[in-house]
């Protein structure tokens, strides 16, 4: 004897709800944030590049085509408040710097405090490789009297902002900022070898 | 962030539901599964606008099935006519009666086989039904007898149903055609 259409399905429906591996909410929720921060910091760094070229342009040249033109159009377009244009365009960042910020996916706001970060196309590119929070690459490294060589070094370790800021007055190699990275001390401890 | 807390319990309340909808839809299980989260993914960068809806599941349910839907398209492309038709069902613990009813809902045209989901699992009434699919009441009705029909085999309900005749059987079922409904 054959069930009704309703319980079979429903039966089917069942089956595949009790076998099913979905990912957990927050997971889901990671991507979508993400994404939409991808999304807005490439529309926020369009925007920022053309601003910043015409500032330049305009500021070299008066008027007119500037050199670094080619480079700002490959930059996705972009929807910007008229003060977050502004901001972009006061940070004189540099073509490479703009490039490589455009690879980051940070939002508009974060991309002005980076911006005055005065961090440099290199550093900017590694701590996006290691996913960075902006209060790490900005609250700790900025303020650090490091070289750049040290700076990528600490970017490629899991150390908070506080602990990055307790390295300041240490004079470690990059080798040695990977061996504390991995040591996982408390910006107390890191403070205490100085 | 705001509206964390409620898009997790939402998420663990119609998650696991939208997979096995989409998948009676799609008789797909992994493509079901990809299809949800993707949904839930979107959801999520708009949930605000989407948890004031008053059936946001309704919400994820449709766009769930687009994608789906999408990614079917795309896969169709890529196999041969011969290669569908004659793909095994994999699906593990599944009754046989369970089996035949996936592999004959695979059979019929993908119009059919969501509506008949959305009446008889969903429990949605054809109107509602139309407003979720985009398409005249008349026509949800003809899809919903046509796929009965194709399924009739199967189901006890439709035994003693005239409108169906005995000759009626899946294999007859024509995939590709499908005539205007008489509203």
């Amino acid at each position: 004897m054959h069930d009704t259409l309703d319980t079979q399905l429903s039966r089917l429906a069942g089956y595949a709800a009790g076998s099913t591996s979905l990912d957990q909410a927050p997971a889901l929720r990671h991507r979508g944030t993400r994404r939409t921060k991808r999304r807005r910091g490439a529309a926020a760094l369009g925007a920022g590049a053309v601003a910043a070229v015409v500032a330049f342009s305009i500021a070299h040249t008066g008027a007119g085509t500037s050199p670094h033109t080619a480079m700002s159009s490959k930059l996705p377009s972009a929807r910007l408040t008229a003060d977050q244009v502004t901001l972009l365009a006061k940070a004189h960042l540099t073509p490479t710097e703009l490039a490589a910020l455009a690879k980051t996916g940070f939002t508009a706001a974060e991309l002005k405090q980076l911006a005055s970060a005065n961090l440099s196309a290199a550093q900017i590119a590694a701590f996006y490789g290691v996913e960075r929070s902006v209060e790490q690459m900005t609250g700790g490294l900025s303020n650090a009297p490091l070289t750049s060589y040290q700076k990528a070094a600490l970017a490629k370790e899991k150390l908070t902002a506080e602990q990055i800021a307790a390295l300041n007055d240490l004079k470690l190699t990059a080798v040695q900022i990977s061996a504390l990275g991995k040591a996982d001390l408390t910006p107390a401890q890191l403070a205490g070898l100085s | 962030m705001q509206g964390v807390d409620d898009f997790d319990e939402f998420y663990a309340r119609t998650s696991s539901r939208l997979v096995g909808q989409v998948f009676a839809m799609t008789g797909n299980l992994g493509e079901a599964e990809d299809a949800v989260q993707e949904a839930y993914i979107r959801a999520w960068q708009r949930w605000p606008r989407i948890r004031s809806y008053d059936d946001p599941e309704g919400w994820l349910r449709t766009v769930a099935y687009r994608i789906s839907m999408n990614a079917w398209r795309k896969a169709r492309n890529r196999l041969t006519a011969q290669h569908r038709a004659t793909e095994s069902v994999e699906l593990p613990g599944l009754s046989p009666d369970l089996l035949a009813l996936v592999s004959a809902l695979r059979k019929i045209p993908e119009s059919q086989r969501r509506v008949i989901v959305l009446h008889h699992l969903v429990g949605l009434p054809v109107e509602q039904i139309a407003l979720e699919t985009g398409t005249p009441a008349g026509t949800v009705k003809a899809r919903l007898a046509r796929g009965r029909r194709a399924l009739a085999p199967l189901v006890s309900e439709f035994d003693d149903d005239p409108r169906i005749t005995p000759r009626t059987h899946i294999r007859q079922a024509n995939p590709g055609r499908e005539t205007p409904a008489h509203a």
